[in-house]
């Protein structure tokens, strides 16, 4: 009984350990280890906050199988800019889902910090937010995106996101003529 | 990796969502099969829907206040683009030329009296008939749909 006490009380002393520090360790899917602070992480990712809240977090980095270092180096580079940014009262209101929330443009540091990235990194991060339960990281990289596909033709989009063109050319002279109206007459 | 094919669809529906313009949703559209088939499906015309309450205006029809007819001088009912409409709607399909070229209809007189959704009820005032042995009070009326002429 006095074994299982002591060993129970290790346990306790090793949690309290662990929530006293204010950083959790992230690993990438090839191994490398990312620190970043744990109120930024529990605020900007539904995923990690249920990871801290339920004791997941792993001292020697928790495994983000799915996310390659790249990205995650972003994600936390995310956080961290994000932790010493003043959150605007926008940004806290619109913490709610995604699909019903009204979305908020952008700031300028986050209109910077996705403007750096090229376009592999930029997908990438999508992914990883969207993985990690980020909304408004999700929010911002998407923005990016979108403004990447306005005013572009059919054949521009493709040239721009690599994307092979699966219609055949009687395809989308159906959609076309099907769209006629909402296309310049050129 | 790397690769927008390889983002989840429901997040290329955020991302198509925030284009917030059908012409951008057609271009988009045409890319290629997938995002046609993200981009026409119901759920997502009623999930952009529900966030676009603000409705796109192309323009609108005036009875002649602010067009003269070219030619002959007398003002006639006329599509006028909105100014602040995105250019991607060609007004010339908007147009209402097409009823005074044929002579269908008499752009002396007709005036659009009602609309609804993209139907235009033109008519001219009334006006006694007589063609016929008893007088008789005629009214003409024309319904056109200007866009899908």
């Amino acid at each position: 009984m006095e074994v299982d006490k002591g060993k129970g009380e290790a346990e306790e002393t090793r949690k309290v350990a662990e929530a006293d520090r204010d950083t959790v360790t992230l690993k990438s899917s090839d191994g490398k280890l990312f620190e970043v602070s744990k109120e930024a992480a529990a605020r900007l990712s539904t995923v990690l906050a249920g990871m801290i809240a339920g004791g997941s977090i792993d001292d020697n980095g928790t495994d983000l199988k799915q996310i390659g270092s790249e990205a995650l180096e972003n994600v936390v580079d995310y956080c961290n800019k994000h932790a010493n940014s003043i959150p605007s009262a926008a940004l806290i209101s619109s913490s709610i889902s995604f699909n019903t929330a009204p979305f908020k443009e952008p700031e300028e540091w986050e209109r910077k910090f996705v403007d750096r990235l090229s376009h592999d990194a930029l997908f990438d991060l999508v992914e990883a937010a969207n993985f990690l339960g980020m909304e408004r990281l999700l929010d911002v990289t998407c923005h990016k995106i979108s403004e990447m596909m306005k005013g572009k033709s059919p054949d521009q989009i493709r040239e721009v996101f690599n994307i092979k063109n699966d219609y055949t050319k009687e395809e989308l002279e159906e959609i076309r003529q099907e769209l006629a109206w909402a296309f310049y007459d050129d | 990796m790397g690769d927008i094919q390889g983002i989840p669809d429901d997040v290329l529906e955020l991302i198509f969502v925030l284009l917030a313009s059908p012409a951008h949703h057609i271009h988009a559209a045409s890319a290629c099969k997938r995002w046609h088939d993200i981009i026409g499906d119901p759920r997502f015309v009623s999930l952009f829907g529900s966030l676009n309450r603000r409705h796109l205006v192309a323009g609108s029809y005036h009875n002649g206040r602010h067009l003269r007819h070219l030619s002959s001088g007398y003002e006639c009912p006329a599509f006028v683009a909105s100014s602040s409409s995105p250019p991607v709607v060609n007004g010339g399909r908007l147009s209402l030329d097409f009823l005074w070229s044929d002579n269908v209809v008499d752009s002396n007189s007709s005036k659009i009296v009602d609309s609804r959704g993209c139907l235009l009820l033109l008519s001219k005032p009334r006006y006694l008939d007589y063609d016929t042995p008893n007088p008789k009070w005629r009214m003409d009326m024309v319904v056109c749909e200007p866009s899908t002429r």
